[in-house]
């Protein structure tokens, strides 16, 4: 199920409760481990600050695109409250940030996805910044880096969100064609129309462990028959194993392995905005 | 609601089955004053009949036309490259795993010029439709298309493309063999294409498994195809937990072929021939046929730059927001 919740805090409390193993862990050591549980390894989703924070230099964060907002091109039944809610409850206009930071020291574009905000689902808005991240690394010579983390195209904006999917493969034509790295990480959950369009064609593909990844929700899978499922079916695991990612990488390696990919891939690049 | 498109068809056959009847009988009649009677019955009918589809059809919703857009009799893509095409030679295999007859490809004339046609094909009974599986393309489909459209690319033969999908194939294999990579990968490699593509949603375009062959410098949907990101049956299950709501979710989508044209998705909505294109397929081949034709030939005096340009500036417009500066 993609509604898998995230660790349990009770208000004015020190400690959290692990969602897979039950465990109790002290907040601050649970915050300092990345939100990452202590004795099971269970990777707990983030929020996009949070993730900006664990793997881009201290404050070389600028985020950008924020002058785009959702409209509701459909009058969609329940879409304006449910995405004025959204806002209300995450502070931010829809569910990508997009922005460039440095990670050690070299310039990245970057998009990150984050599953509080309508379940990181893909409209009009998502799907622009995820292509103007991408088309951002072409601009700066830099690469981009996208965190995956939606249960698909948001169907609040109809066929709208399905041609978020073309969008956003067209961009990652662009970074292509111009030899610019493009690294995706598959964050829990990454699904269906995200995952089927930009996220599986990256250069590189990493995932968190664990996570949720697959073409068709758990209940269409059951709606079409689907029968003798592998216990891991549909988690990074299963996907590696399948061949369809690079490598699985624990959250407090990620910023290290990354900085590797960014510096050999895009080696070639003229890093003009280096010193900038 | 209702469940088929036969329900309001329903009427039209039994006027229909009447005429014959009456013309059977006009037929052997040697009275020439009931002959004549006979004759003015039938016109009658023929009128009531015409009358009836012009009014129904006239104010089908949205929910009526996800039924006729997945209607058995409504014509499929091999119809369609039968009565538009010469020389249709269909190719197969995806040279990595297997084939897929979700998917059918090869080359065709179009009036005298090569062209590479790939298209979803759904099946007429039990037998095709398994053999078709339900126009449901495995990842071997998405990657065969692939094939055509680099062999197009080589051969400088412009693509053409036919959807009509409920989706993509969402099984287990299909999810361990990369259906997701498979239908991004038929996307980039649309975009990277140097030749003039046309695309045609003639019946269900279904959500990924359609955007996967659907990247074109000229997209037309027939009048009553439907174009989704989600079947209305999924929505109305996500959003409400009642699948049976599928005609309210069908009217939220927007999902036909007016709305698409409203959107700015679609360049063009093909009419159909009256009461369908299952009324008169070969009226709705010609019509087809003619803007393939106009839009192959347009579209040739651009540069294979211009070309890959032109497709990348139509979907990198998509999408509607605000730009408001903070």
């Amino acid at each position: 199920m993609l509604a898998r919740k995230s660790a349990s805090q009770t208000p004015h409390s020190h400690f959290v409760q692990c969602v897979n193993c039950k465990k109790t862990l002290f907040l601050a050591d649970f915050e300092s481990n990345l939100r990452v549980c202590t004795y099971c390894s269970h990777h707990h989703r983030m929020t996009w600050r949070q993730r900006v924070e664990a793997t881009f230099d201290e404050g070389t964060w600028v985020e950008m695109d924020t002058e785009l907002q959702s409209l509701d091109p459909l009058g969609f039944p329940e879409y304006a409250e449910k995405h004025a809610a959204a806002v209300k409850k995450t502070g931010q206009q829809d569910s990508v940030v997009s922005g460039t930071a440095k990670l050690f020291d070299m310039p990245v574009s970057i998009a990150v996805a984050d599953f509080h905000f309508m379940g990181g689902s893909m409209g009009s808005v998502a799907g622009e910044k995820i292509a103007r991240a991408l088309e951002r690394g072409v601009e700066m010579q830099a690469p981009a880096i996208v965190f995956c983390a939606s249960g698909g195209a948001r169907m609040q904006e109809g066929l709208l969100s399905l041609m978020q999917m073309a969008k956003t493969t067209a961009a990652v034509d662009k970074c292509r064609q111009n030899g610019v790295p493009y690294i995706a990480v598959f964050t829990d959950p990454t699904m269906a129309g995200v995952l089927a369009s930009y996220a599986s064609i990256a250069d590189v593909i990493l995932a968190e462990p664990k996570s949720l990844v697959g073409f068709a929700g758990a209940r269409v899978s059951k709606q079409a028959g689907v029968s003798k499922v592998p216990d891991d079916f549909q988690t990074a695991e299963f996907v590696f194993r399948s061949g369809m990612l690079d490598r699985i990488v624990e959250r407090r390696d990620m910023r290290g392995i990354l900085g590797q990919l960014c510096r050999m891939l895009g080696g070639h690049l003229k890093l003009g905005a280096l010193n900038g | 609601m209702a469940n088929s498109w036969k329900e309001w068809e329903k009427p039209v056959l039994e006027l229909e089955d009447g005429v014959n009847k009456l013309k059977a009988l006009a037929e052997v009649e040697l009275d020439p004053e009931k002959k004549a009677a006979l004759e003015t019955r039938i016109e009658e009918f023929e009128a009531r009949i015409e009358n009836f589809i012009k009014v129904r059809y006239s104010r089908l919703g949205p929910w009526e036309e996800v039924l006729l857009a997945r209607a058995e009799p409504r014509p499929y893509t091999l119809d369609y490259i039968n009565s538009i095409f010469t020389e249709f030679v269909e190719l197969d295999g995806d040279r990595r795993f297997g084939t897929d007859h979700a998917i059918v490809a090869g080359p065709a004339q179009l009036d005298g010029r090569p062209v590479m046609v790939v298209g979803h094909q759904k099946g007429r009974n039990i037998q095709e439709r398994a053999y078709r599986n339900f126009a449901m393309a495995k990842p071997e489909g998405y990657r065969k298309a692939i094939r055509m459209f680099e062999m197009a690319e080589r051969f400088r033969m412009p693509v053409i493309t036919f959807v009509d999908t409920p989706a993509a194939d969402p099984g287990v294999e299909s999810e361990s063999r990369g259906i997701s990579e498979a239908i991004a990968a038929s996307m980039l490699k649309m975009f990277e294409l140097t030749v003039p593509v046309v695309s045609v949603v003639i019946g269900e375009g279904g959500s990924g498994g359609a955007i996967g062959i659907a990247i074109a410098n000229r997209i037309y949907m027939q009048e009553h195809a439907v174009y989704s990101v989600i079947p209305p049956e999924g929505c109305a299950a996500i959003l409400w937990r009642d699948p049976a709501k599928k005609a309210q979710a069908a009217a939220a989508l927007n999902l036909t072929s007016a709305n698409a044209k409203s959107l700015g998705l679609v360049d063009e909505v093909l009419a159909e021939p009256f009461g369908g294109a299952h009324r008169n397929p070969a009226e709705a081949s010609e019509t087809i046929r003619n803007v393939l034709l106009s839009s192959v030939n347009e579209l040739s005096h651009l540069t294979p730059e211009q070309l890959r340009e032109d497709r990348y500036a139509k979907f990198r417009a998509f999408g509607v927001m605000t730009q408001v500066r903070v």
